[in-house]
């Protein structure tokens, strides 16, 4: 290891609950009777559909296309016939449904035609990027944005580190780790494609020291790969939220990413070891994303795992073959339980940012009445990003949101320290959320405003211009009757001239 | 069947205001032993006047 690790502020201790899950290997969920797929899985504008109701579909066929730049296509994870393109309950905190396509499988599983390339480095970046966008493949880790934009460097950026983020630091969460223990060879797959795209010199993997079996696996995969060589592990404390991509930045390079900029501003570009894995099936396998690994654990789960999952899998099916111990309608946490969010409902999907489905928490936090703030200042302790959590909560309470950009807002990641610690257990990431997206309602709103004035302020001009036009026209054809009624004036001047000439000669003769 | 709060986190740390405040107390044991020890008894009937008084307002 060349330099030595940096560091982040704050952060927490958690108990992780990952033994759980790590158990056994990586299992194969089987394959529902109907899989519900929204065409929104991914950060940017939703998929559109290119199939019909009726149409018989293999499987990894794509049956919707991306639509604008930030958008990826979505594929059939299985073989069957579509039976329903429309509203269907997707697994949102808020509820609420969304255009999903459904696909009734025949069970063959039959495969479409893989094109498979053998040797990606034939290609141009533009065409692998291409490739990988057309798999539908998103970032794993939990935000889903379009990974192929992530893997353009760009024409004002060079990129130097690619950084695989495999530290998951929150508990229970363990799909990264599985994969990583039993798939390093397809992760560096796609760390070599990776590096590829983007012209990176070099490549770290950072990895929790809590997940020995997965630094050894990666290590024995590494040392199988001498052309690798730009490539390092990392191992990384356990703390929380190294995971998060800023966190994990400061420690492993000890750079900062300035605020509103991105990693990529300082030459770093992250990505999860599952997108990785992905981006390697994808182009040497010509497989598009039509499945994931999914971490069923928590209390209520006897038979916890990981799950290689179909999208559109119900969430129910995954449920019923782990054996949970879950009444109907129990709400249940997707993703961790920092950062994840409670659903209930039982046909909710599996879908590309899935990485968790925890039933039952052990220190489950009870819904609680907050207490006053009594400014004891643990949440500045712990705020991974140096903020003042304390300040936030006031100005946020009060609407005051200038204020709150003043003390930075937006560089909260939303990490749910500063919530952990509150001895009055006030929700200040509730709070902080409330204010982004107030924040930015404001701004969209501004930003209208600024169009339809601009939008007002051009019609009058053109309205004026009109009317000076139309004066100008209406000038110019008076000028030009003038002229012509002078002319004709003129004319017959003349020939009355010339008539009196003619009458004179006639007299002179 | 376990009850979430609405939003995350739903793990719960163990800070409560009740421990911070027995912090408090307890940080003020040697000041309180240090008043007695130099300006006498007399402080101690203060500290009773005090919190007595704290406690009758407060409920």
């Amino acid at each position: 290891m060349s330099a030595p690790l940096g560091d982040f502020p704050g952060g927490l201790k958690l108990p992780g609950h990952k033994k759980r899950s790590t158990q056994g290997p990586i299992r194969k969920t089987p394959i529902s009777k109907q899989l519900v797929l929204p065409l929104q899985q991914h950060i940017g504008a939703a998929a559109v559909p290119i199939v019909e109701v009726g149409d018989k579909v293999l499987k990894g066929q794509r049956i919707a296309r991306a639509e604008g730049h930030v958008s990826v296509c979505l594929h059939a994870p299985s073989s069957g016939v579509i039976t329903a393109i429309g509203e269907h309950a997707i697994p949102h905190p808020s509820g609420l449904s969304a255009p999903c396509i459904t696909i009734e499988t025949d069970g063959e599983d039959r495969w479409i035609d893989r094109q498979q390339i053998k040797d990606f480095r034939q290609h141009s970046a533009h065409e692998l990027r291409q490739i990988i966008r057309d798999a539908g493949i998103v970032g794993l880790g939990g935000a889903g944005f379009p990974s192929f934009i992530k893997l353009n460097p760009g024409v004002h950026h060079s990129v130097e580190t690619l950084l695989i983020n495999g530290a998951e630091c929150e508990p229970y969460i363990s799909c990264d780790d599985m994969l990583m223990r039993e798939r390093a060879d397809g992760i560096l797959d796609g760390v070599e494609i990776m590096l590829f795209a983007l012209r990176a010199s070099r490549c770290i993997l950072a990895i929790e020291d809590n997940k020995p079996e997965a630094i050894a696996a990666m290590r024995y995969a590494l040392s199988g790969r001498s052309h690798l060589s730009q490539t390092e592990i990392v191992v990384v404390p356990t703390r929380y939220p190294t995971g998060g991509e800023k966190q994990l930045i400061q420690v492993v390079t000890n750079k900062q990413v300035p605020t509103n900029k991105l990693p990529i501003d300082i030459g770093i570009v992250c990505h999860n070891p599952g997108t990785a894995y992905a981006v390697g099936r994808a182009i040497l396998h010509g497989e598009p994303l039509i499945s994931r690994v999914v971490t069923v654990t928590g209390t209520d789960v006897p038979h916890a795992g990981n799950f290689e999952t179909l999208f559109g899998t119900p969430i129910k099916d995954l449920l019923v073959f782990c054996e949970t111990r879950r009444q109907p309608d129990e709400p249940f946490i997707q993703g961790g339980p920092m950062m994840g969010y409670s659903l209930a409902g039982d046909d909710l999907p599996i879908t590309k940012t899935a990485n968790c489905i925890l039933v039952g928490v052990d220190d489950v936090a009870p819904p609680a009445q907050p207490l006053p703030c009594i400014r004891c200042g643990d949440c500045a302790d712990v705020c991974p990003a140096s903020l003042l959590p304390q300040q936030l909560y006031w100005y946020s309470r009060a609407k005051d949101f200038d204020k709150t950009r003043d003390y930075n807002l937006f560089d909260c990641i939303e990490c749910g320290c500063c919530d952990y610690v509150c001895p009055s257990k006030i929700p200040l990431v509730s709070y902080f959320r409330f204010a982004k997206t107030e924040i930015m309602n404001q701004e969209r709103e501004r930003h209208k405003s600024d169009l339809a004035r601009q939008r007002h302020e051009s019609r009058l001009e053109r309205l004026e211009r009109e009317a000076q036009e139309k004066e100008e026209r209406q000038r110019q054809r008076k000028a030009a009757l003038a002229a012509t009624k002078a002319a004709k004036a003129k004319e017959e001047d003349s020939t009355n001239t010339a008539e009196a000439a003619d009458s004179v000669t006639e007299e002179k003769a | 069947m376990p009850i979430f709060r609405l939003s995350p986190p739903f793990l719960a740390g163990a800070n409560r205001v009740t421990l911070q405040m027995l912090q408090v107390l307890l940080a003020l044991i040697p000041a309180v032993i240090a008043m007695t020890f130099y300006f006498g008894p007399g402080v101690l009937i203060n500290v009773t006047l005090a919190v007595s008084v704290a406690l009758i307002t407060e409920a």
